[in-house]
């Protein structure tokens, strides 16, 4: 609005404002700590050019190990690959159902009241900060070996991170109409199902989506630790040495989990 | 400022005055009268306070002192329920519509018939038949009976005004408050937009108080003109009467001494 009028002296010339910059100290800093601390992982994980030279050999034996993949695996391979979307998708479908109450407490713009959301928001960040893999250990000394265990595991963890993606989607919407529903005395609950949820349904369908395809990933692996799945069997297959049916498997996983992300990006497209 | 002849006025701002946190004063000492039935609009330039006036008007803010009165009942007052009562009496205008984009025409509408449905039921989208039809009625006022199950991002801008105003009427309020409906729009359909807006207020028998940046417009369909200047009222008078050096002073640019309509 108003134009200050300054010294001529302060204005600085066009030389000085085009100078190139030098890096500040901090800059430096940050990337010796950075090389200082990739140079002491690649040593305590023993990774070397080297190694990896001397490991070649044996890596080129177990693929070829592997070939040719037996197929007599593949009808109990397609089954446990069948449990594994089960569990992903009851997983996923009972997460966004945990996910969006979950969601709405923690998003500063739909409840107003600080230590709600600060709540809400800390729950999930405690419960984000446990791997899915660890869940599924907890589950499995609980309610036994099998596939609800890795169920339970697949809800609590997609709950939480859906929870956290949600409670951002509510916070960055346009709240436009929310204010303008609130002026014709619309209850706050009214707001959500008539303003809040309409406007991001679709942002949210795509998470969902999303969250899925993740979620058959982590759900072919909860079978290491003994939560139903395909990962069971794999895991029991690189025991016996049977590197046939390991690729078999492999390739079982490989087939659905790329199905899956084609299709789901291709709806992903649609929905936005 | 003004006398009303009508006894109690619709809607009346006591020596309101408002102060921003970072302590800008937008109102000062800002009293108003709208008698039931009229219609009014407020001039003034952007920054001028018009906005928070409308805002103190509508119960969206609270002035810092001063009273606002609905029919002379002070709604700062009222408790939550009572509170959502009264918002629901007042039909609200934005210059951005507000409106849901993703939802249809007759779901926005609705949106102003939720303050008297029962929660559970509104809360899965089931609204009863006659309340329903009271927002297709307010709906077809506007002429967009046609978009009705339309989304609203698929209108043009005057036609989600008109949705947006559907949506006040649905409220079967009795004060309409227009906020610069029209500054989003072209001059000819800001024209018929407001030309709506006045024309339902006088078939229903609403109180409108509208901002206007558009003087001539102003001046064609209200009773009553409002002149607002840093936050003061400058005049306050029927239409008729209302000078070009009124208007000269309400926009005239202290900072170029120059005196003209903007």
């Amino acid at each position: 609005m108003t134009l200050d009028t300054k010294p001529a002296e302060q204005t600085p010339s066009t030389a000085d404002l085009a100078a190139l910059r030098r890096p500040s100290w901090q800059t430096g800093a940050g990337v010796l700590v950075a090389a200082v601390l990739v140079l002491w992982s690649a040593q305590a994980t023993e990774f070397s050019a080297a190694a990896l030279l001397d490991g070649i050999p044996h890596i080129t034996d177990f693929v070829g190990r592997m070939f040719p993949p037996d197929l007599s695996i593949l009808p109990t391979a397609v089954t446990l690959m069948g449990e594994t979307l089960a569990i992903a998708v009851i997983g996923t479908t009972i997460g966004v159902l945990l996910a969006l109450p979950w969601a709405l407490l923690a998003a500063r713009s739909v409840f107003g009241q600080a230590w709600l959301h600060h709540a809400a928001r800390t729950s999930i960040n405690v419960t984000r900060a446990i791997p899915e893999l660890m869940w599924a250990l907890l589950f499995v000394s609980a309610v036994g070996l099998g596939p609800l265990a890795g169920t339970l595991a697949i809800i609590i963890g997609s709950a939480a991170g859906m929870a956290r993606l949600f409670a951002d989607i509510f916070e960055t919407m346009d709240m436009r109409a929310w204010e303008a529903a609130a002026a014709a005395g619309a209850t706050r609950s009214q707001r959500i199902s008539w303003v809040l949820l309409p406007q991001s349904v679709p942002t949210i369908a795509s998470y969902t989506l999303l969250v899925l395809d993740g979620n058959v990933r982590a759900a072919s692996l909860l079978g290491i630790v003994g939560a139903g799945g395909i990962g069971m069997e794999l895991t029991q297959q690189l025991r016996l040495f049977e590197y046939g049916n390991v690729l078999t498997i492999v390739l079982v996983v490989l087939v659905v989990v790329v199905t899956l992300d084609r299709a789901a990006s291709y709806l992903r497209k649609k929905l936005i | 400022m003004t006398t009303t002849r009508h006894g109690v006025p619709r809607v009346e701002a006591d020596a309101v005055s408002y102060r921003y946190p970072d302590g800008t004063t937008a109102l000062h000492e800002v009293s108003v009268r709208v008698a039931p039935g009229e219609i009014v609009a407020v001039l003034g330039r952007s920054g001028a306070g018009k906005s928070t006036l409308m805002r103190c008007l509508a119960g969206l803010a609270a002035p810092t002192s001063g009273r606002v009165l609905h029919d002379g009942i002070d709604r700062g007052g009222l408790r939550v329920r009572a509170k959502r009562r009264a918002h629901a009496r007042v039909g609200l205008v934005f210059q951005e519509f507000q409106l849901v984009e993703r939802a249809t025409v007759l779901s926005n509408t609705l949106i102003g018939r939720l303050a008297c449905q029962p929660l559970l039921p509104s809360l899965v989208h089931f609204v009863r038949r006659a309340d329903r039809e009271i927002a297709v009625e307010a709906v077809r006022r506007l002429g967009l009976e046609d978009q009705l199950r339309k989304r609203a991002d698929a209108l043009s801008g005057g036609q989600r005004q008109r949705v947006a105003i559907a949506r006040a009427l649905a409220q079967q309020p009795d004060l309409l408050l227009a906020d610069e409906p029209v500054a989003n729009l072209d001059p000819v359909l800001a024209r018929g937009v407001v030309d709506d807006i006045v024309r339902l207020a006088r078939v229903e028998g609403l109180t409108a108080v509208l901002n206007l940046h558009d003087v001539d417009l102003a001046r064609d369909v209200a009773d009553r003109l409002v002149g607002l200047r840093a936050g003061r009222v400058v005049f306050d008078c029927p239409t008729a009467s209302v000078t070009t050096a009124d208007l000269d002073l309400l926009y005239a640019d202290p900072d170029r001494a120059l005196a003209g309509v903007r």
